[in-house]
């Protein structure tokens, strides 16, 4: 090591508190914009990625961006629901060829985890599998996600309540226990972080279909509305079961035609673009439904993104120039400071550049341990860019 | 304004040290003038003068620092005027040893470090040049202080740091502005008889800036820029004026 930087490294590492303040300042200067880069690639390419899997979603009228997120990542954005009759219809429809329809119900959550009830077809679709246990095949039976099964720190056989939607209405249909029966394998997509169940437990947290005592033994008269022969009515009161057991299953019942049945959106498969665009034209025609390519509005999205990132990049610009200015504000005073040992050195005979060196040199150690330390935590928030996209 | 005239003894060898008509005037109106002096090689020179009578200008002339606004200034053979400020610089790093008044020792440096500063800054110390601080550092008794920075060194240990790192390039010339300035009589006496032994031993001339008129009688030559004098005078141990 030459006497220079000798001299240099000696100076930092006796003001090693300043010296690690100014590289980790200058770190994130740095490091911000490159990681950010990073993230916002992770989760444009994601989001691309994710789309493709899936031609055209057909649902309710509303927004685009709230139907694609909510049917492909599990968003909670889309209130509107469509009928299950729809599903049946689009594969039905055999004029351009075999279409594959997948009806899905997303709008419930349980420990704030997204529930996704989807049609039995999904798993093999998105060619998910069971880690341990199986896929779910009975009433509020579930399988998780991977990533959800990890944050709810639950496993086969364990129980799982469904969320409350709202603790004000004495109507809403309550709670419901869901039976965990598998974990999913990772599959690196948002399936990891979504409450799969199949589409006939949606119904019933929807308190379309529930459980209850034989309407025949029911003997309270507040919950007896009427009766016409072996018809009986029965009012909003009568107890309804939260938990499917043995003993109660016969007794799960829907109060709607089956092609009523509510669902928040349909995954479509064509066989053709023609396929697509005619059945996206004649579901856009109809009132109050729409038919989306979820490829088209991720594009969207994005260029509204990287218009964003435009933004952020010039903040991150501005950000870097004030800590580099900072910097060279503390690195004058710094000068200023050791103007007697500079001195000294210039007295005995160091070179105007030896004297250079050494003042300068704290910039330079600053740099290098700037440097890596922004590597570092670039290469940290590129590790956790998945994570960190997911919880966008 | 302070005036040097020379008694000339022509030295039997080249002078280290040899200024001419030297006028050098400062912003704040001082003017130091001296007019001819010679320090003769292994000569040990004490300067001496109340306070802002210019000694340690006159030394950071004799050592190249600063420029003189008129006359000549010769170091170790070489016209400093013809020197360019790099070329003043080496010559000042390679040939000559400097004792400032503050001792200018560097905070964040070991007492080794410290002793080897000019090798450091000139590149590199090597292990000869280690040895050589070892050496110096055992001869001046802080042999086991070396790892020490200066804020664990006494004064007198602070003092040795500065003598030996006047001394570790093996100098032609030591110019000491004051080494001894805040320690008591018998304390500065032992520092300074140190400094001539170590110096002595390299065949290294000593210029020594001071106010202790109890130390010159460690010297060979004495120059007083006392304004009661009248005029500064170069003489032979115990007769200046």
């Amino acid at each position: 090591m030459s006497g220079l930087m000798r001299l240099v490294l000696l100076h930092a590492a006796h003001h090693w508190v300043r010296t690690l303040l100014l590289a980790a300042a200058a770190s994130v200067a740095l490091a911000l914009p490159i990681a950010g880069r990073f993230v916002v690639d992770r989760f444009e390419t994601d989001l691309r990625e994710r789309a493709q899997t899936v031609p055209l979603v057909v649902g309710a009228a509303g927004s685009r961006f709230d139907l694609v997120f909510t049917s492909l990542h599990f968003r909670m954005g889309a209130k509107g629901t469509i009928e299950l009759g729809e599903a049946d219809k689009i594969v039905r429809d055999r004029s351009e060829g075999v279409i594959r329809a997948i009806p899905m119900h997303v709008r419930f959550t349980a420990r704030g985890e997204p529930i996704a009830a989807v049609g039995f077809e999904y798993f093999a679709q998105r060619e998910l599998i069971a880690s341990t246990g199986r896929l779910p095949a009975g009433l509020t039976e579930v399988s998780l996600g991977a990533r959800a099964a990890g944050r709810l720190g639950l496993g086969v056989g364990d129980e799982l309540p469904s969320d409350q939607r709202t603790t004000l209405d004495i109507t809403a249909p309550s709670s419901i226990v869901l039976r965990v029966v598998g974990v999913l394998q990772e599959s690196g997509s948002p399936d990891d972080d979504a409450v799969f169940t199949e589409l006939s437990t949606a119904w019933l947290l929807e308190g379309i279909s529930h459980g209850h005592a034989e309407a025949e033994t029911i003997t309270d008269p507040s919950s007896v509305l009427g009766r016409s022969g072996d018809a009986v009515a029965l009012s909003g009161a009568v107890p309804t079961a939260q938990r499917v057991t043995d003993a109660n299953a016969g007794s799960f019942h829907l109060h709607a035609e089956r092609s009523e049945l509510p669902i928040t959106a349909v995954l479509v498969y064509p066989p053709s673009e023609k396929a697509a665009t005619i059945l996206a034209a004649r579901y856009n025609a109809r009132p109050g439904t729409q038919a989306v390519r979820p490829e088209r509005v991720v594009d969207e999205l994005v260029s509204f993104v990287i218009r964003l990132r435009a933004v952020f990049d010039a903040i991150a610009m501005l950000l870097g120039a004030t800590t580099a200015a900072l910097i060279a504000l503390i690195a004058s005073l710094s000068v200023r400071i050791r103007e007697d040992e500079l001195r000294t050195l210039a007295d005995i005979g160091a070179s105007r550049r030896a004297v250079a060196v050494v003042a300068l040199g704290e910039l330079l150690v600053v740099g290098m341990i700037a440097a890596s330390l922004a590597a570092v935590e670039v290469a940290v928030l590129a590790m956790l860019a998945s994570t960190l996209v997911s919880m966008v | 304004m302070a005036e040097a005239a020379a008694t000339i003894e022509p030295p039997a060898i080249a002078p280290v040290v040899s200024m001419r008509r030297i006028e050098h005037r400062f912003s704040s109106g001082f003017e130091l003038s001296v007019r001819e002096w010679d320090v003769a090689s292994g000569a040990h020179t004490a300067c001496i003068g109340p306070s802002g009578c210019g000694k340690t200008t006159l030394l950071r002339l004799m050592a190249g620092i600063i420029e003189p606004t008129t006359g000549s200034v010769e170091l170790l053979g070489e016209q400093l005027s013809r020197l360019s400020s790099g070329q003043r610089r080496s010559l000042r790093l390679g040939r000559v040893g400097m004792v400032f008044q503050q001792l200018a020792l560097l905070e964040h440096l070991s007492a080794l470090d410290n002793i080897l500063l000019p090798r450091l800054v000139a590149g590199g110390a090597s292990h000869p040049d280690r040895e050589r601080a070892q050496e110096l550092a055992e001869a001046t008794g802080i042999g086991l202080a070396l790892k020490r920075k200066p804020a664990r060194l006494s004064q007198g240990e602070r003092q040795r740091v500065a003598i030996c790192r006047s001394l570790v390039t093996s100098p032609e010339l030591v110019v000491c502005d004051e080494p001894t300035g805040n320690l008591d009589p018998a304390r500065s006496r032992s520092v300074v008889e140190l400094l001539i032994a170590e110096a002595d031993r390299i065949g290294a001339t000593v210029v020594l800036v001071t106010h202790d008129h109890g130390l010159l009688d460690l010297f060979d030559r004495v120059l007083d820029l006392g304004p009661a004098s009248g005029s500064a005078n170069v003489a032979a141990n115990g007769g200046q004026s």
